[in-house]
């Protein structure tokens, strides 16, 4: 079930964008190519990120970019490991400005039904050694496969 | 029964985690205890309507709050857990 969010190709690493919006417009575009958000999304996303910021200062941070169910088409989630990092603003604190390494993008319409998917996302990072394992990849193979093990 | 209004800025992704959690910690300790999920934007008329005891969020609110409000982060990044939980048990024993 919960597997089937995540495929290896919407897995990039090592991306190269200037700040947390291309960042999210870098981790959609698979998505966008394989019908699974609107055109929309990133737009809306984008928004959301200004209003309600999603980055986590754990221990390599992250950010978990989302927006509302009516952007997507199909429940999907990917993953960009950035090769610099950008600066998020903090989930719940605008004001705090965390580096973030890796980009959960999630387009999420039923979370009770993706509870378990995106409970895996939070086991996940809060785990730094797994954190270490994703940022270090060298394909996105190696991070399907790691997380796949957590579903 | 304790209420507790969850609130993020969708009320889509991180509140139910959030959510799930809180009631996870009540059932520990034996404790009665509802979430409600809602959206930033929706959160104070919710509070309002609902009367919970607290509020819990992964987002900034605005508005007149007369109940604690508790910044549940923690219970994604898993930073500070140990005082965020002690927090919201506090509320859930009284």
């Amino acid at each position: 079930m919960a597997s089937s969010l995540l495929q290896e190709d919407h897995i990039q690493i090592n991306g190269i964008v200037r700040d947390q919006f291309e960042a999210i417009a870098l981790a959609a575009e698979p998505l966008l190519r394989d019908g699974s958000i609107t055109e929309d999304f990133i737009e809306a996303a984008v928004e959301r990120e200004r209003v309600f910021p999603t980055g986590l200062p754990t221990k390599i941070g992250v950010a978990l970019p989302h927006t509302e169910a009516k952007y997507v088409l199909k429940e999907s989630i990917s993953i960009v490991t950035l090769k610099n990092t950008v600066v998020f603003a903090g989930m719940g604190n605008p004001k705090e400005s965390i580096p973030v390494n890796i980009v959960f993008l999630l387009a999420i319409q039923d979370p009770q039904k993706q509870l378990g998917v995106l409970q895996t996302i939070v086991t996940i990072i809060q785990n730094e050694k797994v954190l270490h394992k994703i940022k270090d990849a060298k394909d996105p193979k190696t991070i399907y496969n790691l997380i796949k093990t957590f579903l | 029964m304790k209420l507790i209004l969850v609130a993020c800025g969708t009320a889509l992704a991180t509140s139910t985690v959030v959510a799930r959690k809180i009631e996870q910690i009540a059932q520990e300790n034996g404790i009665e205890c509802k979430t409600v999920q809602a959206k930033a934007v929706d959160a104070i008329k919710k509070y309002e309507e609902l009367h919970p005891d607290a509020i819990v969020c992964t987002c900034q609110l605005e508005g007149e709050i007369n109940v604690p409000l508790i910044n549940g982060r923690a219970f994604l990044t898993g930073i500070n857990i140990k005082s965020t939980t002690d927090q919201l048990l506090e509320i859930l024993k009284k």
